[in-house]
């Protein structure tokens, strides 16, 4: 009998995300044991701390790349710039939930940790070069969703958002591991430079054409799910509108960035071979979800559901960039999930800071007269609502403009017609949370609390949608340098 | 003249800082109105210290190109944060600030102790910033942001007073119309990074490196393209349509000027400056900016021709019917919108802008005017309540009739000059049914100020629940200077070829390389003693029948016009055909969606599809919740449509 051969392992090209989960680990250990109870923010700023180790532990690896555990898991500069906005995502929503928690009676000491495993899971998404990595990716974030969607327990709505969001997520998994079956079926092999390879080598033959569309396209609808698309969307608003806000929020940018970015890896490496099949599919996807989503928004009075909404319509953006199989494509889609995800984190802070303790109605009539009790706030939301918007100077205006030329350049000019349309449509809804802010009386008294969690988020969500609308070109340079030597 | 590249940035900046301080320092209403005004006016200082300075450069090299910062550079896509000072943004800068700062002035006193006036410098110094960045901005992205800026201003602003219902409802219309041109705005600017591979201007030299700009090139640009012959035609036309939208939308012309009247809910001062003198010239200096890709399609040049003259004619006649006093000066300014976007689709862009920059004095001077009447008769608009205003209020009256002569095209006041200037254009360049068009409009002008005149000031009052008074000072001194600019502002072209003559066709010359128009003086005449007549008529009719009108009654004409009326006061019914055959169905579809992919109100159709599905499937029903059931349904019809192309279609 041949001896077992245990492939070579380079732990340091895995360094941020053992941080992450080590780190992650240990704090679940302290928070039970050394942490008194109601001191629990202290676990919080630990875990805050803890992200933020693992982003710097990935500075050095800038210029490493490599693979490991038989070309399973890759560190390139790709994955590690979406190490680092998951990180920051991370980060933020965690600050969000700093006061969120106790002011709602839910604080939990082990909500932290989970947040990073959630974001563990999206690192493994951004580092996963096999669909079997891709899948414990997934599911290590879904999972770890799961109970945070339902952690506003004593809440009706929470446990129904977790409890709907599971059953539909179990649906999603058995999709994906039944089309990585089919995959291998055809290809005999689950990794992404294996399946290139097989369809570079050689024509297929008809029945495995069928088992490898088939098998591609069962990925691509798990993949659908977890990033919202039309028509696999329909738990989004539901979950958004259940879940803790700050979960909300973590999901609305981070579990649809992480899956959107294995997604281009996946299309852009694997699947290169077979554009053709799932091109126009990608591509009716992304029309009807900047549609529906858009559309959709117009008609919520509650704000959560408009946001949900939002981030349905955005994702069919950034689709955009997926789609077009160009450095450009993919530059624009890395400005664009940076660029979304500080705006949608600002303004889902705002939200937080409005949301009056012990209620679950998150009414738009909420933001009538902002501006006269909390001028610095309604400017703050006024300026997300514009970013989301894309009105210039903002980051969302650039992200939407380099989206938008690169389908153009790239051959999607219609798609790119459909996104002007669709987000001038979308002005609408964004603009009314301003009108309600600057042109209306408040309609009851709401008491805004602002904390240093909070402030620290819009400041910072702040700060940067504006620096990126006005000085892009650093963002630009560093996304581009993030898809040198992008390998499968 | 190295000072003008860094002073250039200051006359931006100055409203900016305005801004900034009345939104997050300044409290109080007296600071916040000197401040606002203080800015504006520097800004204006600015200008003119700027504009002499570039006066004194020869003529080829008047342009001054000033880049901030890199603003976007990835590979090819280079995109400077720029402005720039040239001949044509130099007019324009020179009567932003300077009606402008007039305005400004004005609110002080018109706005006194309104509860929010803080907040309305804030805009009003954000708006004028820019404005200024839309003349200023040396390529398509900053005049951009300063069209979206200036709309979101606009936004705010005709939504000011929000406590009323239609003020909310015309500031979300306005935005709504407005949002049709910049998509179509977006999508011009896609097209020309595509084609032309840049969106600066001109070229510029940043470190040493040209980054090219596209006007000055296009005929070598569209000559290189490979392919059919009708190509560059069809890639010149196409983006040029795009941008005719985009002016449409914001300059206020068929079919989307559907939105000034109603925006005439905001303060007049702000009509004065954004619905009048400045924003909805927007899209006319973008025309006349772009000059060079429009010239490049015939077929685009016909359009904007077409829709000029069509649309001065419609708001022409609108205006007739109108008792709202600034209703009639909102179809009028849609109506002189309409002569400029002519004069562009003529080539005659020099008139087109001589034009604008005369209408701004005095069509700003009649809004101020209608200000003052509005702020002296305690908030009255209506003009069947008002009459014999003119011994009540003599300095407004007399300043109203200087406006009103000037509009109506009276010789020499400075409307005539400008007038004449595209009619003659016209005329020597056979263009017979537009000139035509706008010979009926420009007599139907005249008619319906005259009309104005005769129901606001003359005749005995007709409404005596209220004294009229005549405004105080801080208002009157910015409608005597207006005054004097709308009289005098004819001297900026003279046609004739004398020193000082055709001096705005020679200062513009570097930019838009146009000859200056000839003179004819059978047109001149008979366009004054049309004016004269057609202005004595309506002042006459209106005088004589004064007693006919009645507060809350129909118009002595109406008994001569009927139905023919009713259709000028609904400026034909364009606003019911929108909400008809627009707005109802797209309502119905939202609800339609709304209906099927939102969740909290699933019902028929969904239903149906689900009933099906339940039925085919079976086993699905076992699932506790309807709604997950449903969605997991939805979910299933996804997975079908998708595999089903996967494996069927693309076969």
């Amino acid at each position: 009998m041949e001896p077992l051969q245990i492939p070579p392992v380079n732990l340091i090209l895995l360094a941020p995300l053992l941080t992450v989960v080590g780190w992650a680990s240990a704090l679940l250990l302290v928070d039970v044991f050394l942490i008194p109870e109601g001191k629990k923010k202290l676990t919080g700023y630990l875990a805050i701390a803890g992200l933020l180790v693992a982003g710097l532990v990935g500075l050095p690896l800038w210029n490493v790349s490599g693979s490991t555990f038989s070309g399973m898991l890759v560190l390139d500069r790709y994955s590690l710039s979406l190490t680092w906005i998951f990180v920051i995502v991370g980060a933020l929503s965690i600050a969000m939930a700093l006061d969120y928690l106790p002011r709602h009676g839910i604080e939990q000491g082990e909500f932290y940790p989970l947040i990073m495993f959630a974001v563990a899971g999206m690192i493994l998404l951004a580092q996963g070069t096999d669909l079997i990595v891709l899948f414990l990716g997934i599911e290590a974030l879904s999972i770890t969703l799961y109970i945070l969607t339902g952690f506003a327990y004593p809440r009706l709505t929470s446990e129904e958002a977790a409890m709907k969001y599971l059953v539909l997520g179990a649906f999603a998994a058995g999709f994906f591991v039944y089309g990585i079956a089919l995959v291998y079926g055809a290809t005999g092999t689950t990794s992404l430079a294996g399946i290139a390879e097989f369809l570079g080598r050689q024509t297929l033959v008809a029945e495995d054409q069928t088992l490898l569309l088939a098998g591609a396209g069962m990925v691509l609808i798990a993949f659908s799910f977890k990033t919202a698309l039309v028509p696999f969307h329909m738990w989004t608003p539901d979950v958004y509108e259940g879940s803790p806000t700050p979960v909300a929020a973590f999901m609305s940018v981070g579990t649809k960035g992480a899956a959107l970015a294995a997604l281009l890896r996946v299309l852009a490496f694997a699947f290169e071979g077979v554009q053709a099949y799932w091109l126009p599919v990608l591509a009716a996807l992304a029309a009807i979800t900047m549609v529906v989503g858009n559309l959709g928004a117009l008609g919520q009075t509650n704000v959560k559901r408009m946001l949900a909404y939002s981030s349905i319509g955005h994702a069919g953006y950034i689709l955009l960039g997926i789609m077009v199989a160009s450095e450009r494509g993919a530059e624009a889609f890395l400005f664009y999930l940076l660029a979304y995800a500080l705006t949608n984190l600002g303004a889902f802070g705002v939200v937080i800071a409005l949301e009056q303790q012990g209620e679950s109605v998150w009414s738009i009539e909420d933001f009538a007269g902002l501006y006269q009790r909390r001028p610095m706030l309604a400017v703050a939301m006024a300026l997300f609502m514009f970013s989301l918007a894309g009105v210039p100077p903002t980051a969302g205006f650039m992200a939407k403009f380099f989206i938008f030329t690169a389908a153009y350049e790239g051959g999607l000019g219609w798609l790119a017609l459909v996104g002007v349309i669709t987000s001038a449509i979308a002005a609408y809804f964004y603009l009314r949370v301003v009108v309600k802010m600057f042109m209306q009386e408040p309609a009851r008294e709401v008491q805004p609390e602002l904390n240093r969690g909070l402030n620290a988020d819009i400041i910072i969500a702040g700060v940067a949608t504006l620096l990126i609308g006005l000085v892009p070109t650093p963002f630009i340079f560093l996304a581009q340098q993030s898809l040198v030597a992008l390998g499968g | 003249m190295a000072y003008l590249n860094w002073l250039i940035w200051l006359i931006p900046l100055l409203p900016l800082l305005g801004f900034l301080l009345n939104v997050f320092v300044v409290r109080r209403e007296r600071p916040a109105g000197l401040l606002a005004s203080g800015m504006v006016l520097g800004a204006f200082v600015v200008a003119v210290v700027a504009v002499i300075g570039l006066a004194g450069l020869p003529a080829e090299s008047r342009r001054i190109m000033s880049t901030g910062w890199q603003w976007i550079s990835t590979g090819a896509f280079q995109v400077p944060f720029g402005i720039m000072l040239d001949p044509l943004t130099a007019v324009m800068v020179l009567l932003v600030t300077g009606v402008g700062a007039l305005i400004h002035i004005y609110s002080i006193g018109y706005m006194h102790g309104d509860p929010r006036v803080v907040r309305y410098f804030a805009y009003l110094n954000l708006f004028i910033t820019m404005m200024l960045f839309l003349v200023m901005g040396n390529n398509l992205l900053i005049l951009f942001l300063g069209w979206e800026g200036v709309g979101l201003c606009s936004f705010l602003l005709i939504g000011y007073w929000f406590e009323r219902r239609s003020a909310a409802e015309a500031a979300v219309k306005a935005f709504v119309v407005n949002r049709i041109g910049d998509a179509a705005f977006i999508l011009a600017m896609l097209a020309i990074f595509a084609s032309f591979g840049t969106l600066n201007f001109y070229d510029v030299e940043i470190g040493g490196v040209i980054q090219p700009g596209f006007l000055e090139r296009i005929p070598e640009i569209l000559g290189r393209t490979v392919g059919p012959s009708w190509q560059p035609i069809a890639v010149a036309t196409g983006i040029s349509f795009l941008l005719l939208i985009g002016a449409t939308g914001k300059s206020a012309q068929f079919p989307l000027f559907v939105w000034l009247p109603d925006a005439m809910a905001g303060p007049t001062p702000v009509s004065a400056l954004i619905h009048a003198a400045t924003m909805v010239t927007a899209g006319v200096y973008m025309m006349a900016r772009t000059e060079s890709l429009f010239q490049e399609s015939l077929a685009t040049q016909s359009w904007v021709l077409w829709i000029g003259a069509l649309t001065a004619l419609i708001a022409g006649t609108a205006a007739v019917a109108q008792w709202d006093i600034k209703r009639v000066l909102a179809y009028s300014t849609v109506s002189q919108l309409g002569f400029m976007v002519a004069a562009c689709g003529m080539g005659a862009y020099v008139a087109a802008i001589f034009h604008l920059l005369t209408h701004g004095l005095f069509k700003a001077l009649l809004f101020l005017g209608s200000g003052s009447v509005i702020h002296g008769t305690h908030d009255t608009q209506d003009m069947r309540r008002m009459g014999g205003l003119r011994t009540a209020m003599p300095t407004t009256f007399w300043t109203y009739l200087v406006g009103a002569a000037a509009l109506a095209g009276i010789v020499p006041l400075a409307g005539f000059w400008s007038k004449d200037e595209i009619l003659a254009h016209a005329l020597s360049h056979g263009n017979w049914p537009q000139l035509i068009i706008l010979f009926l409009t420009s007599l139907l002008t005249a008619f319906y100020m005259g009309r104005q005149v005769a129901l606001v000031f003359y005749g005995e009052q007709r409404d005596h629940s209220y004294h009229a008074h005549e405004s105080g000072r801080v208002m009157t001194v910015p409608l005597l200077i207006l005054a004097v600019g709308a009289a005098l502002g004819g001297l900026m072209n003279l046609p004739f070829s004398i020193p000082g003559g055709h001096w705005l066709s020679d200062w513009l010359n570097p930019v838009l390389h146009e000859e200056p128009g000839e003179f004819n003086l059978a047109l001149a005449l008979l366009a004054t003693a049309g004016a004269v007549g057609m202005g004595y008529l309506g002042w006459w009719v209106y005088t004589r029948n004064a007693a006919r009108v009645k507060v809350g009654g129909k118009d002595p004409a109406y008994r001569y016009t009927g139905d023919i009326w009713d259709g000028m006061e609904e400026a034909w019914y364009l606003d019911a055909a929108y909400n008809r055959f627009v707005v109802a169905p797209f309502r119905a579809l939202g609800g339609f969606l709304a209906r099927v992919f939102d969740p909290q109100g699933i019902d028929g159709l969904v239903m149906g599809i689900g009933r099906f599905f339940t039925w085919v499937g079976g086993g699905v029903r076992g699932l506790q919740s309807g709604y997950v059931r449903t969605y997991a349904l939805v979910f299933t019809v996804g997975v079908l449509l998708v595999l089903g192309f996967v494996l069927i279609f693309t076969r």
